[in-house]
């Protein structure tokens, strides 16, 4: 069964419909107790009021009754006293008495002489006489019945012509001798009841409703209705209970009222006749009666109902406006209009107080509010401020890629990343003259340092170190010197006791003598073929503690193609979530297995895995990394013949012209002829163009490997890179050459011009990596 | 800039332009844009001298393609002039231009021209 479920959209709603429901109740228990009254006091008077008529009437009948009686009575008694003197009826004086009984007694029908040896008979209203013979006789004895009797007595009702009789039959004389004596028989005529009845019960006009019609006459001797009710089935039934007693030994004086749930019954007995004189109202006519008083009653509370329904909802609306106001100057509040003007305060009740306090709470909320954009637009000014500064330190440091032409002896790539906005670590990189022996010329120092601490403070003390440094280095510093310089002037004025970790080392470029020393900084990582070790150094304390620090100064040789990779601690103190540290030994399993062979590679790789490990974790300190590879020989190793050029691209078209350029260079230091080097270039460029399309998306993460390899016969170049497999030999379909084909990918022409330039072209995907290996056939000079 | 675009005009329904540099992958979309600025309703006739074009490469050849479409669209002519030996080769590898489309240098492309327009007046 579903649950009925409804709610009110407003107050007033709910309070009528509960008032209606609660009224309903309260109504439905008056109304009946209301009923039960009326019932009560309907039937108290109705019977009061039948009682009394039936009184009444059976007096009237009694009455009349009892003077036809009195006549009768007079009558024999003058017969009597002329019998006692002469012993015989005398006819002749009887009958004229009888006949003026009858002309005088109107229902008086007729009167008989009963018993009498010679004269009986009976008078008709007519005054005719007619002698009893046998039928008669029988006739009138079967009414009188004189012989039960001794003394007067009024007969049974019989019907005769449309209309009861009743016989009174007296003795006539003192004689007991029953057989003989005479009995004079009064035949009374019963047609005057009815009339009577309805005279007696006739209603005044306000009764008029009254359901008197039940009244009757009954002989309870015979049976025998003398005024039948009109529901005569009724009332012979209702009489016939149990409860009745019927027979004539009930002697009951008064009226009896009988209620049950039939209705009303009131009855009296006329005594002379022993005949039930009563009135029935059955229950029926009683709600007939009641019914209009019921109809009133509900009328009258329908209407309370309503008027109070009509009050509550007139005082609910009044009380609810000022809510009503209230509401929907909140929602405009809520759509941002914080100055809408609240509903006045007209009462002290609950609405009242509560829109004073929202008013309190609408002022609060202002003010809450331009506050917080004072602050907002405080705290972007500052972050204004901090971005500059970043700006400016960035400006510190040389450029982290030195775009070295191939004649460099040497390839540096340098990454500085702060955990704040501005940070404590420093790098730099700058020529030296040759040192004070004169020994070593073309010198190149580097500096990586670690402020304590990070942010603005520390950010503060590492522009000041790494403008020492610059300013204090003459060309011929060699580190030890440039360290212990640098600390006396960082130990001065220092009461904060902050400190800087630095590590200072020169590269001798002809020789790839490495000179170095450490005030507090770790030592850096060699990566020579593929090996890492640490380099020894005896580390000093930091810069800006101890005015008298020494700095011992350490050496070692650097091979061909040997990579240096400086660091802070921010990637061996890395942290991850679990609160592991990144780790000096992670570093070197990492430089290990991957070991970069060129110095943007390895910064690459270093970032990458740290970056994994720490993952969603915040950055806990600055980074720095600088990784510098000694190329003495420039890009060519003549030795071998085999120029390799690592270089790493960023997978952007941007850098294209770049590596075109200088491939160009290279080549043409390679003397190469300027076919050669136009297809190489050519070839580069479509290679390039559709790795990065095909291979990577057009993403600009990835890096490709190019590596060139060449001998006397050929050129080589090989290009690495890890983006999704793709081998352009099997999946770019030769050109139509079908001018219209413009939308045909870049590879489609781009690629068959690589193979028709080329001598040989080969790929294979290996550990992740897409390899694609160009030959090109370098001419012989004849 | 590794390309430049210079614009000789000669008539109204013709457009020259001169290509100085190299015309690769970052350089193509400037020639295209160029190409498409530079052409009116009325340009019957497109020219390009390659005298200091000193190298191509197939984003290169598909701008040409476009521009071919378009003048072919318009019933019009696209002529390549002055090629340097790459551009040659590259053109030659592909096939990427009808050869009657290619002119050595602007003089024989004006006699080609003026043949072509006396045909025309002929037929007329």
């Amino acid at each position: 069964m579903k649950k009925l479920s409804f709610s009110f959209k407003s107050i007033t709603h709910r309070l009528i419909f509960s008032c209606v429901v609660a009224a309903i109740g309260i109504y439905g228990v008056s109304y009946w107790q209301a009923r039960q009254l009326l019932h009560k006091s309907v039937v108290t008077w109705l019977i009061d009021i039948a009682q009394a008529r039936i009184d009444t009437v059976a007096n009237e009948i009694e009455g009349k009754l009892q003077a036809i009686e009195w006549r009768i009575s007079l009558l024999v008694y003058t017969v009597q006293n002329t019998e006692q003197k002469s012993h015989s009826l005398d006819r002749n004086q009887l009958l004229p008495l009888i006949k003026t009984l009858l002309e005088e007694q109107l229902p008086i029908q007729a009167i008989a002489l009963m018993n009498s040896p010679d004269i009986s008979g009976y008078y008709d209203r007519q005054g005719k006489y007619t002698v009893f013979n046998q039928e008669t006789n029988k006739i009138w004895l079967s009414r009188c019945q004189i012989n039960r009797h001794k003394s007067m007595f009024w007969s049974q009702p019989y019907p005769s012509d449309h209309s009861s009789y009743i016989t009174y039959c007296v003795p006539l004389s003192a004689d007991s001798n029953s057989v003989t004596r005479p009995w004079l028989a009064i035949e009374v005529n019963l047609n005057w009841i009815a009339p009577t009845m309805t005279e007696k019960l006739a209603q005044s006009k306000e009764l008029r409703d009254l359901p008197l019609v039940n009244s009757f006459v009954f002989s309870p001797s015979n049976r025998q209705w003398i005024v039948k009710p009109t529901n005569s089935q009724l009332v012979q039934s209702w009489l016939s209970q149990k409860n009745y007693v019927l027979n004539n030994q009930q002697k009951s004086r008064g009226v009896i009222t009988r209620t049950n749930s039939q209705g009303i019954l009131t009855t009296t007995t006329v005594d002379s006749t022993n005949w039930l004189v009563g009135i029935a109202v059955p229950s029926g006519k009683l709600e007939e009666l009641e019914q209009p008083y019921l109809w009133l009653i509900i009328a009258s509370m329908s209407k309370d109902m309503l008027s109070m329904c009509v009050v509550i909802a007139f005082i609910s609306q009044l009380t609810i406006r000022p809510l009503r106001q209230l509401n929907s100057s909140t929602e405009e509040m809520a759509q941002g209009n914080l100055n809408t003007i609240l509903p006045e305060v007209t009462s002290d009740d609950e609405v009242g107080r509560l829109t004073q306090s929202f008013r309190q709470m609408r002022d609060n909320l202002q003010l809450y509010i331009s506050n917080l954009q004072k602050t907002t637009a405080a705290k972007q000014k500052l972050e204004s401020e901090l971005s500059i500064a970043a700006q400016i330190q960035r400006t510190m440091v040389p450029r982290s890629t030195v775009d070295s032409s191939c004649n460099l002896p040497y390839q540096i790539s340098a990454l500085l990343k702060p955990a704040r906005i501005v940070g404590g670590d420093l790098y730099d990189f700058f020529l030296l003259g040759s040192d004070a022996e004169g020994g070593q010329s073309h010198r190149l120092c580097l500096i990586i340092g670690d402020v304590a601490d990070k942010g603005f403070p520390a950010a503060l003390l590492m522009a000041r170190t790494i403008t020492l440094i610059r300013t204090l280095t003459k060309p011929v510093s060699i580190p030890s010197e440039i360290l212990y310089t640098v600390n006396q002037e960082l130990c001065i004025n220092n009461e904060e006791c902050l400190f800087v970790t630095v590590f200072c080392g020169v590269i001798a470029l002809d020789t790839g003598k490495f000179t170095y020393a450490s005030a507090g900084h770790d030592p850096p990582l060699l990566i020579r073929n593929q090996q890492v070790e640490y380099l020894n150094l005896e580390t000093g304390s930091p810069l800006g503690l101890y005015e008298e620090s020494i700095f011992e100064q350490s050496e070692c040789m650097l091979d061909s193609n040997d990579l240096i990779l400086l660091y802070t601690d921010g990637i061996t103190e890395a942290m991850n979530s679990q609160g592991e540290l990144f780790s000096e030994t992670r570093l070197m399993e990492i430089m290990t297995s991957y070991p970069p062979n060129n110095p943007a590679r390895a910064v690459r790789t270093i970032m990458h895995f740290c970056q994994q490990f720490v993952g969603d974790s915040p950055q806990s300190d600055d980074i720095t990394l600088l990784a510098l590879q000694y190329l003495p020989l420039g890009a060519f190793s003549q030795v071998k013949n085999i120029m390799e050029w690592n270089l790493t691209i960023n997978s952007e078209l941007t850098k294209l012209e770049v590596v075109k350029q200088k491939l160009g260079e290279i080549f043409q230091t390679a003397e190469l002829n300027v076919e050669l080097i136009e297809d190489a270039q050519l070839i580069v460029e479509e290679i390039l163009v559709n790795i990065i399309q095909h291979g990577y998306e057009n993403s600009s993460e990835g890096c490709i490997d190019l590596r060139i390899e060449m001998n006397k016969q050929q050129l080589m170049m090989t290009f690495q890179d890890s983006g999704k497999p793709f081998n352009p030999l099997a999946e770019i379909t030769p050109p139509d050459f079908n001018m219209d084909d413009e939308e045909r990918s870049l590879g489609g022409f781009g690629f068959y011009l690589v193979q028709q330039l080329a001598q040989e072209v080969d790929y294979v995907y290996l550990n992740g990596k897409n390899i694609l290996t160009v030959r090109q056939a370098i001419p012989q000079t004849i | 800039m590794a390309l430049q675009i210079h614009v000789e005009n000669t008539n109204s329904s013709t457009l020259c332009l001169a290509l100085n540099g190299r015309l690769d992958t970052s350089t193509a979309n400037d020639l295209e844009q160029s190409i498409h600025s530079n052409l009116t309703l009325n340009t019957q006739t497109l020219i390009l001298n390659l005298q200091n074009l000193n190298f191509i490469s197939s984003a290169g050849l598909r701008v040409f393609a476009k521009a071919r479409k378009t003048m072919t669209s318009k019933n019009g002519k696209l002529y390549f002039t002055n090629l340097t030996p790459q551009v040659k080769k590259v053109f030659d590898i592909v096939k990427a231009v009808p050869m009657t489309e290619v002119f050595a240098n602007t003089q024989e492309l004006d006699k080609y021209l003026e043949a072509m327009q006396a045909d025309i007046e002929c037929l007329t």
